[in-house]
């Protein structure tokens, strides 16, 4: 066996051109679907990093009735003992309590539906890091002053507006009545979503509660952030076992659609990889055909003295290998330095920014590939390799000795 | 003792509507120790006897019996594994394998046969300096003469150590030097160590060294003489 493999290797250097052209076609043909995979991986992971942190979290809770009608009165009634339950617990990063309403922001140049989240500062901030994402010409929240308001950058906009200006919110309270309440502009936060930046204002909570007429432990929805988003279900069991009569859910039930991305990208990403390698094998195949063709006396001859087929499929099979195991695991190399090189300058998409910002990523992409997608590569250019061998062998295998070399 | 023996031996090809007798009832017997030629004009079915012989084509009628076997009877792996261990092929073109030094090809007839490596080398050796190409062993066949090649292609005919070497016009593509060495070394090798060498010939200089010359005309023995 080593002796066909000795043999298998020199023979692949005979043309060294046609051979140099299909590894380094294979080369690029992997270092290609890696690098593609690894942007994708990259987008979906901003695009769901970005919807957990500013949107989603890993967990929500609600009164049960709040996701069939956003009412002021479907408030959390044990809202002070989850947020003591959530807190406690070690796998929980982060934790914050909201209040929210539906209404309507104006100004004298415009006016708009909104989400208004009553938050609790420091809570708030170190659930989502919202003090980071206000520009420098405003302020976070702070104890003191009357109705602050935080406002997206896009709205700001179109309202307007800048810190220091009067925004007027209009909102029923508790009882169904409408509320109508001046605020001042302490910031202007931006997001990589624009939608976000249109929709959600900030207040404190406790000024939104008073608006309402609720009471100052009242919330409508806690959200949490797990150490590790892989807990996001088991915590979610645990605190639903807590909690019977409230509706727990995590990222996954708030968008299923986005967790459905996430779980096929693998497989997705895995059937480009394929088609590529399904793309070059057409390629090996030509070449070892073309390498059996030219070299019939010559297996004619082995076959002659003594070689038996199997060997010489073997021999061919070896050939064939040999030209993906040399271009394969370059793919593999060079794609692992462009992404970790991509992981550390990111790849800028600024041309993008508008259609990117809709769907709330941002416009450097950060291109990332688990570990195991490598091997899973390696595993189909070998399969895909293994395949396309068998034509050119089996062609192999059919020549008569006696024809190919017409005399002893 | 005879080690080959051909009894009633045809070879029918179909062209067309008519039928060629390339081999035409043969019957042939060689003994161990032989240097015998099969002469003959082109087209007598002199390569056609040979390939019958070797194994390499199958008779229309008729046996060949090599070492007391009918290897015809043998399945298509069998006859690959006598052709390895029974019988040594020189070929007109020297079919080399291009990729491998000629200790090496030498070498690669005992892999096949799965000899140990020291043996493998042991042997090579000795036999390339048989043919006086001891110098030439890490040489490869492109590095090589075409009288220097067919001397390598003798050691690899010899490494197996079969029964009998089949020759088909062994000098046909070299010059007169390369002729006479080839031919001295394979008349030494059948001298000196009991080689049988059976050839198909044009060249005279083949002719003149043979012990027994075997006429061949339309696929039937004409003469059978022995010197």
């Amino acid at each position: 066996m080593k002796t066909l493999f000795n043999i298998a290797w020199r023979n692949i250097w005979r043309n060294k051109l046609r051979s140099s052209v299909v590894i380094i076609s294979i080369m690029l043909g992997i270092w290609a679907g890696i690098f593609v995979s690894a942007f994708s991986f990259g987008l979906n992971d901003q695009r769901k990093d970005a919807l957990l942190k500013n949107q989603f979290s890993h967990i929500q809770v609600h009164k049960a009735e709040w996701k069939d009608q956003m009412e002021v009165e479907y408030l959390l009634s044990e809202a002070k003992a989850i947020l003591s339950s959530l807190s406690s617990k070690t796998e929980i990063a982060a934790v914050a309590p909201r209040v929210i309403a539906n209404g309507m922001a104006a100004t004298a140049h415009y006016s708009g539906g909104v989400q208004i989240y009553g938050i609790e500062a420091e809570a708030e901030n170190k659930l989502t890091g919202l003090a980071a994402k206000i520009d420098s010409s405003g302020k976070y929240f702070s104890k003191k002053g009357r109705n602050p308001i935080l406002i997206g950058a896009a709205l700001a906009e179109k309202l307007e507006v800048k810190p220091g200006s009067k925004v007027i919110l209009n909102f029923s309270n508790a009882n169904n009545d409408l509320v109508s309440a001046s605020f001042k502009v302490k910031g202007i936060y931006t997001e990589v979503s624009s939608t976000i930046e249109k929709m959600k204002v900030y207040v404190r909570a406790n000024d939104l509660q008073e608006l309402l007429g609720i009471g100052a432990e009242d919330y409508h929805e806690i959200a949490a952030f797990a150490e590790n988003e892989a807990d996001s279900d088991s915590l979610k069991t645990w605190l639903q076992g807590q909690y019977p009569n409230q509706l727990v859910e995590s990222w996954k039930d708030l968008a299923p659609e986005l967790a459905y991305s996430d779980s096929i990208m693998t497989q997705m990403l895995f059937i480009i990889i394929g088609i590529i390698m399904l793309a070059l094998s057409f390629g090996i195949i030509n070449t070892m055909l073309m390498a059996v063709l030219e070299r019939r006396k010559e297996l004619g001859v082995l076959m002659c003295v003594g070689m038996s087929k199997g060997r010489v499929f073997s021999m061919i099979i070896i050939e064939t290998l040999y030209l993906s195991l040399i271009g394969g695991p370059l793919g593999i190399i060079l794609g692992y330095f462009s992404v970790e090189q991509g992981k550390l300058s990111g790849l800028s998409l600024e041309v993008f920014s508008d259609g990117l910002a809709s769907y709330g990523i941002g416009t450097i992409i950060y291109p990332s590939v688990p570990s195991s997608f490598y091997f899973g590569t390696a595993a189909i250019v070998f399969i895909m390799t293994l395949l396309a061998s068998i034509y050119p062998a089996r062609h192999a295998l059919k020549l008569n000795p006696i024809e190919t070399i017409r005399t002893i | 003792m005879a080690i080959i023996e051909t009894t009633n031996l045809h070879r029918d090809y179909q062209d067309g509507d008519s039928i060629i007798r390339a081999v035409d009832g043969i019957n042939l017997s060689v003994e161990e120790g032989e240097f015998t030629a099969i002469i003959g004009p082109s087209g007598s079915g002199k390569t056609t006897l040979l390939n019958l012989i070797g194994g390499l084509d199958n008779p229309s009628q008729g046996e060949v019996i090599v070492d007391q076997k009918e290897i015809h009877e043998l399945s298509d792996n069998e006859l690959i594994n006598f052709r390895l261990r029974h019988i040594g092929f020189v070929f007109q073109a020297y079919n080399l394998i291009p990729v491998l030094s000629a200790k090496e090809n030498v070498e690669f007839i005992m892999q096949l046969q799965g000899k140990s490596a020291k043996e493998r080398s042991k042997r090579a050796l000795e036999l390339l300096k048989a043919v006086g190409l001891e110098q030439q062993a890490h040489k490869r066949p492109n590095e090589l003469s075409g009288g220097q090649q067919q001397r390598v292609a003798v050691a690899r005919a010899l490494a197996s150590k079969p029964s009998f070497v089949l020759a088909d016009e062994p000098t046909a593509n070299l010059d007169s030097k390369s002729t006479e060495d080839l031919l001295d070394i394979m008349h030494k090798l059948n001298q000196e160590e009991g080689i049988t060498f059976l050839f198909s010939t044009h060249d005279q200089r083949v002719i003149d060294r043979a012990q027994r010359l075997v006429y061949v005309e339309d696929g039937k023995i004409k003469s059978d003489t022995k010197k």
